[in-house]
């Protein structure tokens, strides 16, 4: 179905291969999985079985890409995507409607068929992928699996035959990765060709016919999966683990303990919110949120980002007490001590250079405290070469942040978020799209900010890094005054 | 957590536009576009306060016709502020130049003029939410080299809102202070922080959707077929015709009894 | 035989559809943060709009781009925020304008072409829809003197753009979006 003959290619502009003699193929009903840490070439990979290199990105390509044995240089990406079918990370961004059921039906549109088969065509996709109940929503209302779910309906809708798959797992939570992958396997048992690029392994348990390990831009392992076990193959390549234990129902609880004028740590007393016209999400709810590194679980919808934004003071509470470290804080000043770094990394870079990031955040970070005129709080400050170490960024100081990849963006806005120095800092999904050899820096450095006495808050679906780093969970929804309760006793083992 | 961020934005807009433009309306965006065009054209063309006050009532009926007063009186609230200010200038002005003297009635025919253009682009404003719009757009039949990048732009307009909250809310996470102050002290300063990164968003989302239409194979000269259209239906034939004879009729009240008000006005 | 306009690639056209929206909504959130009357904000929107339009003119370099991002701009502010039909006449004359301003050079690279191309639509939109103003003021030329102002300040804010826009390009360059 898709065929690699030899095949070396360059981008426009780049004096290196991006890859280099890659031979393998993916047959009809075979999966197969290809990893290796960041910049090795898997993407390229993926562009090159669905077209997109050359046809697109323009570049060299020596050997040939076979689809459905016809070379991919012969025809354009928009004619090879007839056959093979691509859903990458994030689907909104590729999404031109902005209601379910005009993306379900945009590309029929253009290819100018009747209306009455669009329509049933629409309908057959929201049935086989359960999405009737939101066919009349706007896509900004989907959760991330449901996104994904419309990205692959609209694909598979097409009647492809094969089908490419680029990080699929970066944004989902352990359900929905599971759920994708049983839909895999039944696609592949039906005689789809499906390739999975993705640095998350565990969930292709059972799934994958072949893993395929990339280094350096060349084909370093083929096998089965059990070829994962190999540690030191996951050590040299930056592979994340092939087996994960869930801890999510084992981690303990957050304890709150007796307020106390020297404890650290901040302390949220009878909280309420609700959104305006809306049920209560926080009703008389308590928690503390001490040093270390805590989890922050919950289903979809659970309130999670609404609990961020509330310590940190983005939304204002309908009532409750903040305390830090002992002391009362009002809700208006907490965003001066309370950090917070959410997903959008590409909206949080505004400088020239990596440097200029890290230094500008430094700078804002010392005002603030002059500002406030903090008292107690961690005191020592990372330098600018402290963080660039630690976040593995000293080779692309100067670079402008906005060309960097997607993971060394994020892995550039937790650095600022540590230069500010905050007593409590709540990251969302820090690792997401992180190889594994950046998932275990992420972890070590949460470490060492949790170990200089700031509450670290981790809101995240990835299981390897929840095991690696964290030592309590605070789970949503919370059960208001009773939860207190409920909670110590949880830790107690009394309740479980 | 991104999601989230544009979810409380947008529920509420989206659920009510779809409802605005079905049932409140229920005209064709095409028919609203004729209006709006023909009143703009007849209201420059006359200069006499008769045809103005005849274009003037029949386009305050049509845009009360919407039932959204609210919006209505707010922009009525706005446009005679800036009246009032327009007034004391021309009064300040015929002070100091003699040769422009200061009247009532020579401001009557461009403010009546304002106000028709204010009623006639407010229902096709405040009928046409972000997501009815591709519908709308849909409608028009436009060539693809129009209608795609029109779709693209209806499509990102709510996300770059979003953004930019986005971006004003990590800058303040970071310590940036964005108050009206800053942004007079620093103007230029203020623009790179909260622009810059919209811009290189735009291009990211430019690459991106890009690559997703290659994908997708769209292409100029394809065959489009909407799935589902707003159709014309015989009250839009309605509106059209009324909007003619208003037209008409405000340019016959002004062939008949504008001349001597026209060059009242003047004088 | 080659296109006089050779068609534009559905890449092109996202391009220009997504800065359309970008400049939309950053304009109007200006507007909208500061008050339409303001100088400063007045001055901020012209230059964001103008910034923007140099970029989208070095990303899509093909004849009648500009004219089809306004057509594109004034359709949907039509549709979506009931935009004054009255600036479609000079808002079009003015892309047509530029667009003949930088036929001549139109295979040339760098970013003069694109910064042509804005200065001439920015000047030209601006005298008329002066021309616009006085048509529906004509009965009171007092009110013009006091337009006259407004629409200068924001031509300062596009020149300013067009600074804006040279360094937007080069850092973009530097950032390795832009390629020649």
């Amino acid at each position: 179905m898709i065929r690699f003959e030899n095949v070396t290619y360059s981008y426009p502009f780049a004096q290196a291969p991006a890859v280099r003699d890659i031979s393998f193929c993916v047959s009809p009903g075979e999966l197969v999985l290809v990893s290796g840490q960041s910049g090795c070439g898997k993407s390229t990979l993926m562009r090159l079985a669905n077209g997109l290199c050359p046809g697109y990105f323009r570049g060299t390509l020596k050997g040939r890409v076979l689809v459905e044995g016809r070379e991919t240089t012969t025809m354009s990406p928009g004619e090879i995507s007839r056959t093979v079918g691509t859903l990458f990370q994030d689907p909104e961004q590729q999404f031109f409607a902005l209601g379910v059921e005009d993306e379900l039906a945009f590309v029929h549109e253009w290819r100018g068929l009747p209306a009455a088969v669009t329509r049933e065509k629409v309908s057959r996709a929201a049935e086989a992928f359960d999405l009737t109940e939101v066919l009349h929503h706007s896509i900004h209302e989907l959760s991330e699996g449901q996104k994904q779910k419309v990205g692959l309906a609209s694909i598979l809708s097409h009647g492809i035959r094969a089908l490419v798959l680029d990080e699929p797992t970066a944004n989902l939570d352990p359900e929905s990765t599971i759920e994708l992958a049983q839909r895999l396997r039944s696609l592949k048992e039906s005689g789809m060709a499906v390739l999975v690029v993705d640095h998350r392994l565990y969930w292709l348990e059972g799934v994958a016919d072949r893993v395929l390990v990339m280094k350096n831009g060349e084909i370093c392992a083929m096998g089965p999966f059990a070829m994962l076990q190999d540690e030191s193959l996951r050590h040299s390549c930056g592979l994340r683990d092939c087996l994960v234990e869930d801890v999510r129902s084992t981690l303990p609880d957050i304890v709150i303990p007796e307020r106390s004028d020297d404890e650290r740590g901040l302390r949220v007393e009878g909280l309420r919110f609700a959104y305006k016209g809306d049920r209560r999400i926080f009703d008389d709810a308590d928690f503390f949120l001490g040093p270390g590194v805590t989890a922050l679980l919950g289903n979809n919808g659970a309130g999670k980002t609404t609990l961020a934004r509330l310590v940190t003071g983005l939304n204002r509470a309908d009532a409750g007490r903040f305390f830090m470290h002992g002391r009362e804080v009002p809700q208006r000043e907490l965003l001066g001590r309370v950090g917070v770094v959410l997903q959008n990394a590409d909206h949080q870079l505004h400088m020239k250079s990596v440097t200029q990031e890290l230094e500008v955040s430094l700078r804002l970070a010392e005002e603030r405290t002059k500002r406030f005129l903090r008292a107690s709080g961690p005191k020592e400050r990372f330098s600018v070469f402290e963080l660039l170490e630690m976040f593995g960024l000293t080779a692309l100081s100067d670079r402008h942040p906005q060309s960097l990849s997607g993971g060394e963006k994020q892995r550039l806005v937790i650095a600022c978020a540590f230069a500010g120095n905050p007593d409590v800092l709540i990251l969302d999904e820090p690792t997401s799209g992180l190889d594994g050899g950046n998932m275990m820096r992420m972890a070590c450095a949460l470490e060492i900010l949790a170990r200089r006495g700031t509450c670290v808050v981790v809101i995240t679906h990835d299981l390897e890094l929840m095991r690696l780093s964290c030592k309590s969970a605070l789970r949503l929804p919370m059960k208001g005054r009773e939860g207190k309760a409920y909670a110590e006793k949880t830790v107690d083992g009394d309740m479980t | 957590m991104r999601a989230s961020f544009v979810n409380r934005e947008w529920t509420g807009k989206a659920g009510q536009g779809s409802a605005d433009t079905g049932n409140v309306v229920g005209l064709d965006v095409r028919s609203r576009m004729f209006v709006t065009l023909l009143a703009s054209v007849v209201t420059v063309i006359i200069s006499s306060f008769e045809g103005q006050a005849v274009l003037f009532v029949a386009s305050l009926i049509y845009a009360l016709s919407v039932r959204r007063f609210r919006a209505l009186a707010a922009a009525y609230a706005v446009m005679a502020i800036m009246m009032l200010v327009a007034a004391l200038c021309s009064w300040g002005i015929s002070r100091a130049v003699p040769s422009m003297p200061f009247s009532p009635e020579s401001l009557a025919v461009p403010f009546m003029r304002g106000a028709v253009m204010l009623n006639v682009v407010l229902p096709l404003a405040l009928t046409c939410r972000v997501q009815a719009l591709l519908t709308a757009l849909k409608g028009l039949r436009l060539p693809f080299c129009i209608y795609l990048p029109g779709a693209v732009m209806i499509r990102f307009i709510p996300t770059f809102m979003n953004d930019v909250k986005q971006v004003a809310e990590t800058l303040k996470i970071r310590g940036c202070r964005l108050g009206p102050g800053e942004m007079f002290r620093h103007p230029l300063m203020m623009l790179r922080l909260l622009f810059t990164p919209l811009l290189f968003r735009s291009l990211r989302t430019s690459e991106e959707l890009g690559i997703a239409a290659e994908l997708k194979g769209l292409e100029a000269g394809g065959k489009f077929v909407p799935f589902r259209v707003s159709s014309w239906t015989a009250r839009d034939t309605q509106l059209v015709v009324l909007a003619i004879v208003v037209a008409v009729s405000a340019f016959a009240c002004h062939l008949m009894w504008g001349d001597a008000s026209s060059m009242s006005a003047m004088r | 035989m080659t296109r006089l306009f050779p068609r534009w690639s559905a890449q092109e056209l996202v391009v220009v559809g997504v800065f359309a929206a970008a400049s939309k909504v950053s304009t109007l959130l200006i507007a909208l943060a500061g008050g339409g009357m303001n100088p400063v904000s007045l001055m901020g929107k012209n230059l964001v709009f103008t910034t923007l339009l140099v970029v989208m003119l070095c990303k899509v370099r093909r004849p009648g781009t500009l004219f089809l991002f306004t057509v594109i701009n004034i359709i949907v502010s039509m549709l979506l925020l009931g935009a004054s039909v009255t600036l479609i006449p000079p808002m079009l004359m003015a892309a047509l304008v530029a667009e003949a301003a930088i036929w001549p050079r139109r295979h040339a690279s760098g970013a003069a072409n694109a910064l042509i191309g804005a200065a001439v639509f920015d000047f030209v939109s601006k005298a008329l829809s002066l021309g616009v103003s006085w048509l529906f003021m004509r009965e009171n030329p007092a009110l013009m003197v006091m337009v006259v102002p407004f629409v200068v300040i924001g031509y300062f804010g596009s020149l300013g753009g067009l600074f804006s826009g040279v360094r937007a390009v080069r850092e973009l360059r530097h950032a390795g979006i832009i390629r020649e």
